[in-house]
């Protein structure tokens, strides 16, 4: 009991002790050191400027900018210091409403040192104005900030994305503290969304005390910004121009991959945008028509946008009839120009009316007989299309440095029963082994598709960012070579004989293997698709193109492919690199 | 149980009523306070701290009815509970501040930290009390360490450093009264301190700011240093006799943030000056004279230990969160008890008096 009552007196102590130190301390800052204390509080004019860090630049792989930043002019005004009697002269020179100007100064609320910007990214003789009647202008600053610059327009504009204000809701919820201000700007899409963090860099800051005219007098405090941090693309400028310039005003996307990276080296979305008129506010205007434009130009349909992929489908199809082993290779069916489940159900049409004879898997696919892969899908059954189709990648987001992938819809008994709460009916396997009916696939997933059959499976991951790092192996799809060799095979001909559907994507130089696709989408016209890799003996690029309600696929997907293809020629992608032997970008 | 009797007998016979009007008046004191700092802001907070303290007011009377020993009897389940509640606060606590420590529920906001103190208090005060402390000693301390390093672990994690961090001292306190050897503590905090750089990896971005802003304020600015320096300047522009009620320019300018909640003395020493900040630490200083009375006055260990932890919690939080405004201690963001806005602070605060009143009234049944 001794030894409590002696460590009770020493905590008794040491509470009371420390309380006398606070009450010390206190004396110490308010009575001792109080009038300087009082001195800074009354004349506190202690400002705070934020040192903005630059924001990362977007590079192409061969160094070209693609995204940058500008100085711009911004005006801002200090309410605590600022003659309202100079309103007017403002509202003039700035073109805004005096009311406005006064209402902005007016929210004393506000820390009333904290410069408020009146107007951003003014005209140089606007600023010129405002200097000469500096002395006049108490308060009235101009400052020079970055903003962001698009130097090629709407070069790669849906892969390098665009920035946005800041919400309210983002900035309160910001990952970490003090990283946003409130009037900042945030990625809204694009590589600027999914490297926002690397891009921005960290903000720094002075805190610095001001005479009365507001003229710095000393720094109490200063931290430099981090600027942010460099970003290289894979994507080929000149490439993706030429490209974009030969999609010309259609709607639809093409996307070039190349086999042995698995960089992206194009990525056209059709119709673009420029991602200059979110930044700059004289564009108020043309951003107006980007948002209200109904064929939606912000929408990446190379990667967020599933379509029916009509014939293209019919590879996974095909491929999953040789894995069960449920048809062989030889085996011929004959197409009449329909077919039918039994006598009296209803005749699901070939596209050839006449029909195309007994055919086999190659001429199948060379022609793109539908009747063939009636006979096979409904020997196969939902449940393995299903399964190789997601062995294949389709149904999976594509994983790349992009944001809204999507998954695009492979259906399956289970599917159905939960979206349609309905059993799945035979007459809808047809329509999945021809990839129509509820089937939707993203040109990326189509070029995966195409990449894993071009490399018997040993694609690699795709990218959009070069990191110089050399890129992992994608998972392996369960199928065996040998029928991705067959199939291959019948890719060919789909482009080199004179009855394959993509004969007009064929080129004098090289020879292709590739499969075309028309995929119906009542009342309008078809969607146009066209998938293929060259050069066939060794290959080293894949080509998707897809052109909304661009009508037969192997009329016009598989002409825009050959011209396409011409481009990546006369930009030299096809000239043999002394030293290395291959094909070079 | 409404009738005037009952509660007479239940309740008020043997209270310690200046114990209890000290807590109230130091809160009162804290809800001009909260007026001061919030008048030309939205949201009514002195009101709400008003009707807070109402509740905490009955919350005290319903533990002195249900008596501390009863309480103890459920001092296990109290820290399991408080532990599915911090969970519960990680997994679908609301983003605030970039921290999550509430949970809301209708128009009340839990902060469930705050009542694992009482908790940890409670869990630490059965399991030391009802153990001899000749032997055994290692595994004792090592199962009070992990008792209270548990909980934390999840605070820290929500994150909120500074009431991570109060518990260390309470476990330290509770311990040095139950008569742990020196050298346990000794060896622990060298242990801490050496452990330091790993915890330090552990911190978040700002946590290191803040605490390097301690040493040196120019690291940072714009953020934790810039309030370091403003709420410096709030204390001391209050001299003497302070510049009067309603009248802190520093913190009508919103030069300081926070100030109802954490940086509440910035707006008492700015206003009342070196009066009103030294009248609320004797207020404290009385309030701690009297919660020391209680363990005097009682013989059952665990008793002692509940108002040794309730003591030092009170204690500790006090002096980091008055430090903290002058510049001694690092921004960690403790509210000032009693004082600072905040309901389940308060409530937590008088469920602490309540305990202790119960002890003390438990005695004068002999």
């Amino acid at each position: 009991m001794r030894e409590f009552g002696f460590r009770l007196g020493i905590f008794r102590f040491f509470v009371f002790g420390a309380l006398f130190c606070l009450g010390l301390a206190l004396f110490d800052i308010q009575v001792r050191c109080g009038g300087e204390y009082r001195d800074l509080a009354n004349r506190n004019r202690i400002r705070l400027l934020r040192l903005e860090a630059p924001r990362g630049d977007i590079y192409d792989r061969n160094g070209a900018v693609l995204a940058t930043s500008r100085p711009s002019f911004d005006v801002f005004v200090i309410p605590e210091d600022f003659d309202k009697k100079n309103a007017g002269f403002l509202s003039e020179v700035l073109g805004l409403a005096k009311e406005k100007i006064l209402a902005k100064v007016t929210r004393l609320k506000d820390a009333p040192f904290v410069p408020v910007l009146l107007k951003r990214d003014v005209k140089k003789n606007i600023v010129f104005k405002l200097e000469e009647r500096k002395p006049e202008l108490e308060g009235v600053s101009v400052e020079i900030r970055p903003i962001r610059f698009y130097p090629q327009g709407t070069c790669a504009a849906h892969v390098l994305g665009y920035l946005g204000k800041i919400s309210k809701r983002e900035y309160e919820n910001q990952p970490e503290e003090d990283l946003y201000r409130f009037d900042d700007w945030i990625g809204r899409s694009g590589v600027e969304k999914i490297f926002e963090r690397v891009l921005k860099g960290e903000d720094g800051g002075k805190q610095i005390e001001v005479n009365s005219r507001g003229r710095m007098i000393r720094i109490l405090g200063e931290k430099d910004p981090e600027a942010g941090s460099d970003i290289f693309l894979t994507i080929d400028s000149k490439l993706q121009e030429k490209v974009a310039r030969i999609f010309g005003e259609r709607t639809g996307s093409a996307v070039i991959l190349d086999l042995e990276t698995g960089d992206i080296l194009a990525l056209v979305s059709k119709p673009d945008f420029d991602p200059n008129v979110f930044v700059s506010p004289r564009e108020a205007s043309e951003r107006a028509k980007v948002f209200k434009n109904p064929s939606s130009p912000l929408l990446n349909r190379g990667i967020s946008t599933g379509y029916p992929p009509g014939s293209v489908f019919k590879l996974v199809t095909a491929i999953s009839a040789l894995e069960t082993g449920t048809v062989p290779p030889a085996k011929r069916f004959y197409c009449k120009g329909s077919f039918r489940l039994s006598p009296r159900s209803r005749a699901f049409q070939c596209w050839r009316a006449e029909g195309h004879g007994a055919v086999n898997l190659f001429e199948a696919i060379e022609q793109s007989c539908n009747v063939y892969f009636y006979n096979l899908g409904s020997r196969a059954g939902p449940d393995s299309l299903s399964r190789y189709a997601h062995e294949l990648g389709l149904g999976e987001p594509v994983e790349i440095e992009l944001p809204n992938v999507s998954p695009g819809v492979i259906p399956s008994r289970e599917w159905k029963k939960k979206i349609y709460h309905d059993s799945w009916y035979e007459g809808e396997t047809l329509n999945f082994a021809i990839g129509q009916g509820y089937v939707l696939t993203t040109p990326l997933q189509i070029l995966r598709l195409v990449g894993f059959l071009a490399t018997e499976g040993n694609l690699p991951e795709i990218h959009i960012e070069k990191t110089g790092k050399k890129s992992g192996k994608m998972k392996k799809p369960a199928i065996r070579p040998g029928n991705i060799r067959l199939l291959i095979k019948a890719m060919n001909r789909v482009i080199q004989t004179d009855r394959g559907t993509g004969q007009l994507a064929r080129v004098d130089f090289m020879e292709m293997a590739g499969k075309t696709g028309t995929a119906q989408s009542p009342p309008k016209e078809p969607h146009s698709w066209f998938a293929g890799f060259f050069p066939y003996q060794n290959p080293k690029y894949a080509l998707v193109v897809l052109i909304e309600h661009g009508g037969s696929g192997g009329f016009y997907a598989a002409k825009l492919s050959k011209e396409i293809i011409l481009g990546m020629k006369e930009l030299g992608t096809f000239d043999p690199v002394p030293g290395t032997g291959g094909a070079n970008v | 149980m409404f009738s005037v009797a009952y509660w007479r007998e239940k309740v008020f016979r043997g209270f310690y009523w200046p114990l209890f009007y000290t807590a109230v008046m130091i809160s009162l004191v804290g809800i001009m306070a909260i007026f001061s700092a919030s008048h030309e802001l939205p949201g009514d907070y002195a009101m709400k701290q008003l009707a807070w303290l109402g509740i905490s007011v009955l919350a005290l009377f319903a533990v002195v009815r249900i008596g501390y020993r009863t309480l103890l009897g459920y001092s296990y389940a109290f820290y399991v509970i408080s532990i599915v509640l911090l969970l519960a606060v990680i997994a679908m606590g609301d983003m605030r501040l970039g921290a999550q420590r509430w949970i809301e529920l209708g128009p009340f906001v839990l902060q469930p930290s705050e009542f694992a103190k009482i908790a940890v208090i409670l869990t630490l005060a059965q399991y030391l009390g009802e153990r001899a402390r000749n032997r055994y000693q290692t595994k004792r301390f090592l199962i009070a360490f992990f008792l209270v390093a548990f909980p934390m672990v999840f605070i820290l994690k929500q994150p909120d450093l500074g009431t991570t961090l109060i518990f260390i001292p309470i476990l330290f306190c509770v311990l040095f009264l139950w008569g742990v050897r020196l050298r346990y503590l000794i060896v622990t905090s060298l242990c801490a301190l050496a452990s330091f750089p790993v915890f330090w990896v552990l911190l978040k971005g700002y946590q290191k700011r803040r605490l390097l802003v301690f040493l040196n304020p120019d690291v940072d600015p714009l953020g934790a240093g810039y309030t370091a320096i403003q709420s410096k300047i709030a204390v001391g522009a209050g001299q003497f006799f302070g510049k009067g009620f309603l009248q802190g320019t520093q913190n009508r300018l919103r030069f300081l943030p926070e100030h109802h909640t954490d940086f509440i003395f910035c707006v008492i020493a700015e206003e009342w000056g070196f009066v009103g900040g030294c009248l609320i630490l004797m207020l404290f200083a009385l309030l701690f004279v009297r919660m020391i009375r209680v363990i005097e006055r009682t013989s059952d260990t665990r008793a002692r230990l509940i108002t040794a932890g309730v003591v030092s919690m009170i204690f500790f939080q006090v002096v980091i969160n008055i430090g903290m405004t002058m510049g001694l201690m690092p921004i960690t963001g403790l509210p000032l008890p009693f004082v600072s806005y905040g309901g389940s602070s308060l409530v937590t605060m008088f469920i602490a008096v309540g305990l202790l009143i119960s002890i003390y009234k438990d005695r004068s049944i002999f």
